[in-house]
């Protein structure tokens, strides 16, 4: 008798608890449901998010693992540069600017990196020296695009031992048609 | 029994019409509490996300005044390399609280957009709106940060009186150890500039001191100044110690962007082997 009471008291103790986790899972889900979903909300995709369809060097190489992509809070910023920032810097002074230009500007290149290191997906910002939106010399525009997107300059980066694709922005600080600063 | 009845049927008819009380029939203190409720759910998912840009977005939209919530859909773009999208958002919260965001402008300027002509603007702007009060955007003095900016414009003397000034206020008011180590590496980069090897040395030596004798660039610049001493032997060991600092994460960064005068792996090698051939 005493046995069959602890019994039915263990059995309701354990189904009200399953249905306590249950309605917090159930909670947490559509909570998450509801946060996450953007319909009639200005902001339709995550800050910094690459539309693949809309960029250029969008099929030259695929995407791995899924598709997932790592360093979307800010960038992968100094760990990406091949060798160091040091030499991508280096190795961009010995190439453009040597070059006659004249503009002042910010030209911001947008982009992912794949797990073998290829670098693709580039969204091209061209701005005033105000960060206003202005087109710049396209041939100057240009020459850093097929810069940036060589890539013989980034790093693969690994996650546990697992390459992973990467977002990356390079943004060039141009003063007279010279490279004044790279950032990140 | 009958008045409990209507006692509570007058309980729920408040509840309903509290409950679906209008935004726009809220006062404005009420607007900024429903905002900033929503400003907090918001921010506990990742910045930048949708739930976090989108919750935000609705907080602003309760209260448009509130200038946390404006300044906060901004910063992703920032560091995501979006200054197109991050400026027009930064003006809004800019031009809701000007006091605090000119100077954090400036330094936003100084380290993301490397702006040094803008920073200094702003550092400048700031000493007329609070002439009372030296302003500290991410907790370090608008001295120090132009300290930073003219040294960036390659304006030797002038970062040298920033810093000077920065780092006597510091330990006058506090004390030397209260002064931001990079205050110390920078002004000594300044001074190597100038060629006042002397006072440069001085630096590194104040920046080794309050960095418990780890900074391989203190150590790289120290190395510098006795090779150019003539002094190759002492020089030799001092960029030794200088990469074994950078070996062991000991050198001068910053989070998202590079530091100004960042050293590399490179720098460090390419003196060792300038030395081994004196």
């Amino acid at each position: 008798m005493k046995k069959k009471k602890i019994l039915k008291i263990a059995l309701i103790v354990t189904s009200t608890i399953l249905v306590l986790f249950a309605g917090v899972l159930l909670y947490g889900y559509l909570y998450f449901k509801k946060a996450y979903n953007t319909e009639n909300k200005p902001y339709k995709n995550y800050i910094g998010y690459i539309d693949k369809s809309k960029v250029l060097l969008n099929d030259k190489y695929k995407l791995c693992n899924k598709g997932g992509i790592s360093k979307t809070y800010s960038s992968a910023s100094l760990e990406a540069y091949k060798g160091s920032k040091k030499q991508f810097r280096d190795k961009l002074n010995a190439t453009f600017n040597t070059n006659n230009y004249s503009e002042s500007g910010y030209v911001n290149f947008r982009f992912l990196v794949n797990c073998e290191g290829n670098a693709g997906w580039f969204e091209i910002i061209e701005m005033d020296l105000d960060l206003k939106e202005k087109p710049l010399n396209p041939k100057m525009v240009n020459e850093l695009f097929k810069f940036t997107s060589n890539s013989e300059n980034w790093n693969v980066i690994s996650y546990e031992n697992t390459p992973q694709n990467y977002y990356m922005y390079t943004s060039y600080r141009i003063e007279n048609g010279k490279v004044a600063e790279i950032i990140p | 029994m009958e008045k409990l009845l209507k006692l509570s049927l007058s309980i729920i008819v408040v509840f309903i019409v509290s409950s679906c009380q209008n935004e726009t029939t809220l006062n404005s203190s009420e607007k900024r509490l429903l905002a900033k409720k929503r400003y907090k759910k918001a921010i506990q998912f990742r910045q930048g996300s949708t739930p976090f840009q989108n919750g935000i977005a609705e907080a602003v939209n309760i209260d448009p005044t509130y200038e946390q919530a404006v300044y906060e859909l901004s910063v992703a773009h920032l560091k995501r390399g979006m200054p197109h999208k991050w400026k027009p958002q930064y003006d809004k919260a800019l031009k809701l609280d000007s006091v605090n965001r000119i100077p954090w402008r400036g330094y936003l300027y100084l380290w993301f957009y490397r702006d040094y002509k803008k920073a200094i603007a702003d550092f400048d702007a700031s000493d007329v709106l609070t002439p009372n009060f030296i302003d500290a955007p991410q907790g370090l003095s608008v001295d120090c940060w132009r300290g930073i900016a003219y040294l960036g414009l390659k304006d030797y003397k002038k970062a040298v009186f920033y810093f000077d000034k920065y780092i006597k206020k510091e330990t006058k008011n506090f004390s030397e150890t209260s002064v931001d180590v990079t205050a110390f590496l920078y002004q000594g980069i300044a001074y190597l500039e100038l060629k006042d090897y002397s006072n440069a040395q001085t630096c590194f030596d104040l920046l080794l001191k309050n960095s418990y004798g780890f900074s391989a660039d203190g150590k790289y610049y120290n190395a510098l100044i006795l090779s150019k001493q003539g002094n190759i032997k002492e020089a030799k060991k001092m960029i030794d110690a200088a990469l074994k600092d950078f070996n062991d994460g000991y050198y001068n960064k910053r989070p998202y962007i590079e530091a100004l005068r960042q050293l590399y792996l490179g720098d460090y090698n390419n003196l060792k082997l300038s030395l081994s051939k004196k």
